[in-house]
């Protein structure tokens, strides 16, 4: 594990990067049916924004929102010194 | 202004539902609500949430202390945005001058130690203090004795914000009522702090904030002694003074009836 940043509480998500070579999103989330390509969609968008396309993103969701995600994956991607 | 709520920095849940409880202002804490691990994600949640928030203005961003690291990182966050002021923690002269010659914001200090009570005759001269809360928590450790319930060991604070903020014409904001479930408690202390003279206050807990939104309104009772007595003024020009109801109506009190007006319009419409 390289790095984590956020929690598994209400309206809040973990997310915990790995090495990879290659790009790998992993979703587990109670709405993954209804918003899991949006939710991977603002992965890739923070993970584009700082031009990363080996990792793999693992994501616990409560139900966060947008700008949630954001936060924890730069926390996350700050914490394993990847931005 | 009636009522600030304070919300952790790093609960998105409190985040995103800050506003709807109907509190005037919003302080975002990094400070105490924040643990030391997580000072770095709690200041990236708060600079993720302030791009999408809509109503910047009546934001306050609590940083941590300027005897610690983090409050240079919080700065830096901040000056993305334009918000309605900076709440800087364990406020005195000196502080506030230290922080002025690094930073050009409107400032809410909290007034948590003893020698922040009796600096507050100097705080309330500088220009960018919007106004000053007490933080009685704080203080009441500084000062080695435990809260009370009817807060005696505030009193002195109390007054003493009242009445250099008004002189100042800046704004005394109380402490927050540390109980978050008995509604009456934070009424009877909200009523005592707005008959000290304190114009708003704090509140820790969404529950707290339609109570003090009440209380620090101007009442319907007021309003409509406030028209009573504006209609009566009409009715003797030319008089210094008159008689309603059996009392005496002279220029104070037409002051303070217009002033009731004024911010029912203002605050309370």
């Amino acid at each position: 594990m390289l790095a984590m940043a956020g929690s598994v509480e209400s309206c809040d998500c973990l997310v915990t990067l790995f090495k990879s070579d290659d790009l790998q999103i992993e979703l587990k989330s109670d709405v993954l049916i209804q918003y899991g390509d949006q939710i991977k969609a603002v992965v890739l968008s923070v993970l584009n924004e700082h031009k990363i396309n080996g990792i793999k993103v693992h994501i616990d969701d409560k139900g966060a929102l947008d700008y949630t995600i954001k936060a924890r994956l730069e926390s996350a991607l700050k914490r394993g010194d990847l931005i | 202004m009636k009522s600030l709520l304070f919300v952790p920095g790093d609960n998105p849940s409190m985040l995103q539902d800050a506003f709807i409880f109907g509190s005037d202002k919003i302080i975002i804490d990094l400070e105490d609500a924040v643990t030391i691990e997580n000072k770095d994600s709690a200041r990236i949640l708060v600079k993720q949430y302030l791009r999408i928030c809509k109503r910047l203005n009546d934001v306050i961003i609590r940083i941590n202390g300027l005897d610690t690291p983090y409050y240079i990182e919080d700065m830096k966050m901040i000056s993305e945005f334009d918000i309605y002021a900076v709440m800087v923690p364990k406020i005195t002269v000196e502080v506030m001058n230290e922080f002025n010659s690094l930073y050009d914001y409107k400032v809410m200090p909290i007034v948590e130690s003893c020698m922040a009570v009796t600096q507050i005759p100097e705080l309330v001269k500088f220009d960018n203090i919007e106004g000053l809360l007490l933080g009685a928590e704080d203080l009441s450790s500084d000062l080695e004795v435990a809260r009370s319930n009817d807060s005696i060991e505030i009193l002195y604070p109390r007054q003493l914000l009242a009445y250099y903020c008004k002189a100042y014409n800046k704004i005394a904001i109380d402490t927050p009522t540390t109980n978050a479930t008995h509604m009456n408690v934070v009424e009877e202390d909200a009523k005592f702090a707005k008959q000290l003279g304190l114009k708003a206050k704090a509140c820790i807990h969404p529950n707290q904030v339609s109570v003090v939104n009440e209380v620090f309104c101007v009442c319907e009772e007021e309003i409509v002694w406030a028209r009573r007595v504006l209609a009566a003024v009409e009715k003797n020009v030319g008089k210094g003074a008159f008689s309603l109801d059996g009392k005496m109506i002279d220029e104070p009190i037409i002051k303070r009836a217009k002033r009731f007006l004024a911010e029912a319009g203002e605050r309370c419409a």
